[in-house]
């Protein structure tokens, strides 16, 4: 039509110019031709993965995290799959009917649903996560465009705070944050796994299309706990913080033989599947990274480096009237004047200047080394975070005052589990076995380490079942049928001027059956001021109920003088 | 002549093999997703009975049900006979 019309207008006018139009149009055509087979035949690779980055993705699987059991297999971490429901705000369009469906499914104000998904911009906007699997089902049932639900897991802790100090906890992302999550997080994340999925034009998935790598669910873990005894231990404590009105505690309950942690407990504690506060010190597992000065449950070891060394037997004699004395510019105290005393009396009744005339005689070498044996000062290396190794004076600075307050428990610190560490050798006969939180694999034998010879062990242990006595300072850690060696400690803390005057810590650590122990215990409770402060009165009592059931609980026969009928069984 | 036609049936059998191939491979995933989902969904079911048995069998409610329901207690020391092996 049109070109009829020029045609008649004017021919031979605009005859070059039409020809050179045509031949604009053509060339730009064949331009186009070109470049299709360029991008179809040479090229092809460009538009194929423009193309796939729209409609391909790859989405990560979350791998199962591992859970964490105690010795015999007891839940005590466990991942359960929970969904966290997302909308995109570019797609999300809900009637105000929808939205307050929504609100009242997830419980959450419809305001805050319209703040996160209408007032947004991201193209992604968490609702809430975390929720139970079934709830979210319906939320997407609700067939609103824009909201999505993904897969995560959530950490539960069946035991709660009994167990939480030991096991620590995760994170929102399923990271460990302290405890055994935190040290063996790698081995209980896992590696996630993904997966390629096609989506639609409105970025739905439509299609699974290959597994491109899956997800590696992580390790399980298994804990030298007992969760039977964990949770005695964790109620006898608690009781005895409460009703002493203590600032805080700690027990700690080993395996004599082996060095097996069969509990560890902390007052005050946490629970871990609440909303909870890491401020205030409540998460912290005090029996492994608070030290404190040991104060008279050390003496047991000053008598036993003495007599390793040759230098007293528990008969020696020794004077310590009129209970108090000089070292150097210092003195020395003891509460009463006790007189001329025998070993073992030293210990039973606690003396801190028997304890200095031993020390005095002692090696300042020979003694630090023993102490440094004893693992004071040095890491336990359980792996914990946070792990405290306490602190031992270095023995070129051992002055005679010194090494006098060592014997008796200051000037060094120790954290719970070291201090019943140490009287793994007591219990061992010497030989000092690394402590451990986390099974050995094939429960092969632990690294054991010779410290004193099994007769000052069993000599000092004859002499600390003297200490829970009428005669002693631990009747109340006595435990009936079981003969019971330990030491009470009561500790004078350390304030802004020095040692004060009416706050104290009361200790006691022991061991049962005292012929052949199989059980370590140190409790310590910390600023008892409900008017009783002596290890004695405070934590004795403590060993004596945990220890009571948690022999019974491994079946152990009692070593008393068996007042009862006995049975001797005939095949 | 015959030659190419002979190619051409040859290709067409190919890409038609690798539709099907795809098809499959595809059909097979799938499956492959909805078991996995299926384990997925008995893994939780595990996860819930795991927790529902530990929550029953806690220590504390334990030892309240045997003391208060089933009137049970300790044996005192002289209440005790060993038997010796």
């Amino acid at each position: 039509m049109i070109i009829t019309h020029a045609r008649t207008v004017d021919e031979v006018e605009f005859a070059a110019r039409w020809r050179f139009l045509l031949l604009l149009l053509m060339g730009a055509m064949l331009m186009l031709v070109m470049r299709a087979a360029y991008l179809q035949v040479i090229d092809n690779q460009f538009l194929q993965k423009q193309g796939d980055l729209r409609h391909v993705g790859v989405m990560p699987v979350p791998a199962h995290r591992g859970r964490v059991v105690d010795r015999n297999g007891e839940l005590l971490a466990i991942s359960s799959p929970v969904k966290s429901v997302w909308g995109n705000p570019k797609e999300f369009e809900a009637s105000p009917h929808e939205i307050a469906a929504l609100a009242n499914m997830l419980g959450m104000p419809a305001g805050e649903i319209k703040k996160r998904l209408i007032d947004e911009h991201r193209g992604f906007s968490y609702l809430k996560r975390r929720i139970s699997p079934e709830i979210a089902d319906q939320v997407l049932a609700l067939g609103i465009p824009g909201i999505y639900a993904d897969r995560e897991y959530r950490r539960y802790y069946p035991v709660g705070e009994v167990t939480s100090h030991i096991v620590g906890f995760t994170n929102i992302d399923d990271q460990g944050q302290e405890g055994i999550e935190l040290a063996y997080n790698d081995m209980l994340k896992g590696v996630s796994g993904a997966r390629r999925i096609m989506r639609d034009g409105k970025h739905r998935v439509i299609e699974d299309v290959a597994s491109v790598s899956l997800p590696v669910p992580g390790k399980d873990i298994s804990l030298t706990i007992d969760q039977r005894m964990q949770y005695l231990a964790y109620r006898e404590l608690k009781k005895a913080v409460i009703s002493h009105r203590a600032k805080s505690g700690s027990l700690v309950l080993l395996d004599a033989k082996n060095g097996d942690v069969l509990a560890m407990v902390n007052q005050p504690s946490f629970n871990p599947n609440a909303n909870f506060s890491a401020n205030g010190g409540f998460t912290r597992n005090r029996a492994i990274t608070d030290v404190f000065e040991p104060g008279s449950t050390i003496k047991p070891f000053g008598v036993a480096c003495a007599m390793e060394l040759g230098q007293i037997r528990p008969e020696t004699v020794i004077d310590t009237s009129p209970g108090q004395m000089h070292v150097g510019p210092n003195m020395v105290k003891d509460v009463h004047n006790y007189g001329v005393l025998d070993v073992s009396r030293i210990l039973q009744k606690s003396s801190n200047v028997g304890m200095t005339k031993i020390a005095l005689n002692l090696p300042s070498r020979k003694f630090w080394a023993f102490y440094n044996n004893l693992g004071f000062g040095q890491a336990l290396d359980t792996g914990f975070p946070g792990e405290a190794h306490g602190h031992l004076p270095d023995y070129q600075s051992l002055r005679s005052f010194t090494q006098a307050t060592l014997s008796f428990g200051y000037g060094l610190s120790s954290s719970t589990l070291q201090l019943a560490r140490a009287y793994l050798t007591l219990a061992n006969d010497g030989v000092m076995p690394m402590v451990g939180l986390v099974r050995r694999e094939g429960d092969k034998a632990p690294e054991m380490h010779r410290i004193m010879s099994a007769a000052t062990a069993n000599s000092v242990r004859t002499i600390l079942e003297s200490v829970v006595s009428r005669e002693g300072t631990a009747l109340k850690a006595s435990v009936p049928g079981f003969r019971v060696a330990g030491k009470t400690g009561t500790v004078k803390k350390t304030g802004a001027r020095g040692y004060e005057e009416s706050v104290y810590m009361s200790l006691f650590a022991g061991m049962a059956p005292a012929s052949d122990p199989r059980l370590v215990m140190v409790v310590m409770i910390d600023e008892p001021t409900a008017g009783e402060y002596y290890g004695g009165a405070v934590a004795a009592p403590v060993f004596s109920s945990v220890m009571e059931g948690a022999l019974r609980m491994i079946n152990v026969a009692p070593d008393q003088a068996m007042p009862g009928p006995v049975v001797t069984a005939s095949k | 002549m015959k030659f190419m036609v002979f190619l051409l049936a040859i290709i067409l059998a190919s890409a038609m093999a690798v539709v099907h191939a795809k098809y499959r491979s595809r059909m097979l995933f799938a499956e492959v997703q909805r078991i996995e989902q299926e384990l997925e969904a008995y893994e939780v079911e595990w996860g819930l009975l795991q927790l529902e048995q530990n929550t029953w069998a806690e220590h504390s409610r334990i030892e309240g049900l045997a003391r208060s329901k089933l009137g049970m207690a300790l044996p005192s020391r002289n209440a005790i006979t060993y038997v010796k092996p």
